[in-house]
């Protein structure tokens, strides 16, 4: 069995009187590729940003091989290998493509000075396929490259643990398979923990291989994609919308 | 930001020495350009925290007036000696005060207030000035609401000839000094792990944060340089005026002329307060002679149409005429 990567005990986060996430418990092995899926306000993106650290938590905890990260700020957080994508992109508009992703992998406990990181840099725009696009501002990107360059930035780091928060939204299908195939390639190479969150589990069901159900800020599911996808709960809460 | 060679830093370095001594060829000038230099230079040194990271500070009147009275001070005490030390000695010693006395109150005010986002951080720094002026006036230390005065200090100590080359030619010097230590500040920072994190934070600081920037630290660094080098330019000041009274010293307008030569040059460039304070001085100057008393006036309307003419300062308009050019890249 792999080591366990990252833990999360009992967490939760309110916002007013919403529970956005409900005494979550969760655990990440090294190496694992995880679908988090789970309706329109389901909390997916709240525990990416519990896990990523943007806010503090109301209760529970949050361990990351073995230590307690609770408290830890977000920059901290991430020179620990916890990378994020998020799922509306923000890049730095005034900074060119290459500048984005140089600051992805620049502030990192690996890459340690300018030249390497845009080594990095430019080696991750290949593989996502935006280097041509390199020296544009990131104003000045489509929505589908500005989610690519939301990719090349979390993975510019040579993370342990990639969170990506709706990749694969807004991509045409032909896409998906593209970039859900070098998330693959790279998090295996790389030995990266991949956790995607997914309205839908379809799009990426063939990459992960364990798929996490939430639903109004609990975890309903825990199984592999096919399970997950066929239980009565999940087949219930989307009403056959998975399935459209 | 893309790799500027060193060639275009040493460029802007030597017009501005061409600057400083077309002020010794043409007398006429002196007076105009040595007033310059002083803005010109104050605006490098908020562009360094401003420019760099979109925070603006109200608090420079301060940290200038704490490093005119912390050198002042500095010279008058150590010319109260029975044998006075010589004037190289007593001129770094000022600097010296001056420097950590701002570099002191950046990091007690910066502390708390880079924690604050955007507009409460410039809230934040709003009172500093009152709060200095009022410590001053208050408790009557350097002199309280009287000033402080050097003039016959230096004369005493030394002679009247030096307190002539001091006061006319030395602080001149001394002030390009601090500028040129300042758009080097600028330019390493740029460049280097910190200029990338700041120009992210510059855009998202939450995204920022996020993607590894220690988002508080940074803008404490660069708030701390900063107001450091205005607590230097500070000394220079005092040792260019030899008094300093509480009410000027603590007036927020010539604080607020380094904002707008730098907002007219182009935030964040280290370019754009050489090129903003020339404009700015020329039309200031141009408007004095055609509409006398009336300058300020005839002042706020041309601002306003340069703001709407050049959204980006007026490198920001040239790098973007000249995109890909060679003039772009000496654009620094
Ligand atoms: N910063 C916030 N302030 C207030 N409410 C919030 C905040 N973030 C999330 N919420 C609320 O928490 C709930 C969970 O939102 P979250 O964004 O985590 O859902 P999600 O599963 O990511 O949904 P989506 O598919 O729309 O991305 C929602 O009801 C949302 O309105
Ligand atoms: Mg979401």
């Amino acid at each position: 069995m792999s080591k366990e990567l990252l833990r999360l005990e009992n967490v939760s986060k309110s916002f007013g009187g919403i529970r956005a996430l409900n005494n979550v418990n969760l655990i990440i092995k090294e190496g694992e590729k995880l679908a988090i899926i789970g309706p329109n306000g389901a909390g997916k993106t709240t525990l990416f940003n519990a896990i990523s650290g943007v806010f503090g938590l109301d209760s529970g905890r949050i361990f990351y091989m073995g230590r307690d990260i609770t408290k830890l700020p977000p920059f901290k957080r991430k020179y620990l290998g916890i990378s994020r994508a998020f799922q509306i992109p923000r890049p730095f508009a005034g900074m060119t493509v290459l500048d984005n992703v140089v600051v992805g992998a620049l502030f990192s406990r690996d890459i340690k000075d300018i030249k390497e990181a845009r080594v990095r840099a430019e080696e991750i725009l290949s593989l996502v396929g935006l280097h041509s696009k390199k020296d544009e501002l990131a104003v000045n990107l489509t929505s589908p490259e500005k989610k690519l360059l939301e990719l090349a930035r979390a993975l510019a780091p040579k993370p342990k643990l990639l969170l990506l928060d709706e990749i694969v939204a807004g991509i045409p299908p032909a896409e998906v398979d593209k970039i859900m195939g070098l998330v693959v390639r790279i998090s295996e190479q790389e030995n990266i923990s991949v956790v995607a969150l997914v309205e839908h589990v379809m799009r990426v069901l063939k990459y992960v291989e364990r798929a996490v159900f939430l639903h109004e800020g609990r975890v309903m599911m825990d199984d592999t994609p096919d399970k997950v996808l066929n239980s009565e709960v999940v087949k219930d809460i989307y009403l056959g919308k998975v399935y459209e | 930001m893309d790799i500027r060679t060193h060639r275009s830093l040493i460029i802007l370095f030597l017009v501005s020495l061409i600057l400083l001594f077309v002020r010794v060829g043409i007398p006429e000038t002196r007076q105009i350009l040595s007033i310059l230099f002083f803005y010109i230079a104050l605006s490098e040194v908020f562009n360094l925290f401003t420019g760099l990271t979109l925070y603006v500070c109200f608090g420079y009147v301060a940290f200038v007036a704490l490093g005119m009275y912390g050198g002042g001070a500095t010279i008058k005490y150590l010319l109260s000696a029975s044998s006075p030390p010589p004037l190289a000695v007593v001129l770094a010693c000022a600097f010296a005060v001056a420097g950590i006395l701002a570099l002191i109150l950046a990091l007690a005010v910066g502390w708390i207030s880079v924690r604050l986002k955007g507009a409460y951080f410039a809230i934040a720094t709003i009172g500093l000035n009152e709060g200095l002026k009022n410590l001053i006036e208050g408790t009557g230390i350097w002199g309280g609401s009287s000033g402080l005065v050097i003039a016959n200090d230096l004369i005493q100590s030394y002679n009247y000839d030096t307190f002539i080359f001091v006061t006319s030619e030395l602080a001149d010097y001394l002030i390009f000094t601090v500028y040129a230590v300042t758009i080097l500040c600028i330019y390493l920072v740029i460049k280097s792990r910190l200029g990338y994190g700041l120009a992210a934070l510059r855009e998202d600081e939450e995204a920022a944060n996020v993607m590894g920037v220690n988002v508080v630290r940074y803008k404490l660094i660069v708030f701390v340089i900063s107001a450091t080098l205005a607590g230097m330019l500070g000394a220079g000041k005092m040792i260019k005026d030899v008094a300093i009274y509480p009410p000027q010293a603590f007036a927020v307008s010539y604080t607020v002329e380094a904002i707008v030569i730098s907002m007219l040059g182009g935030l964040g460039t280290v370019t754009g307060p050489v090129i903003g304070g020339l404009i700015y001085g020329v039309l200031k100057y141009v408007l004095t002679v055609s509409f006398p008393g009336l300058q300020l006036l005839a002042l706020a309307p041309a601002l306003m149409a340069m703001c709407v003419m050049f959204p980006y300062g007026i490198v920001g308009w040239l790098r973007r005429r000249f995109k890909g050019s060679k003039i772009e890249s000496l654009l620094i």
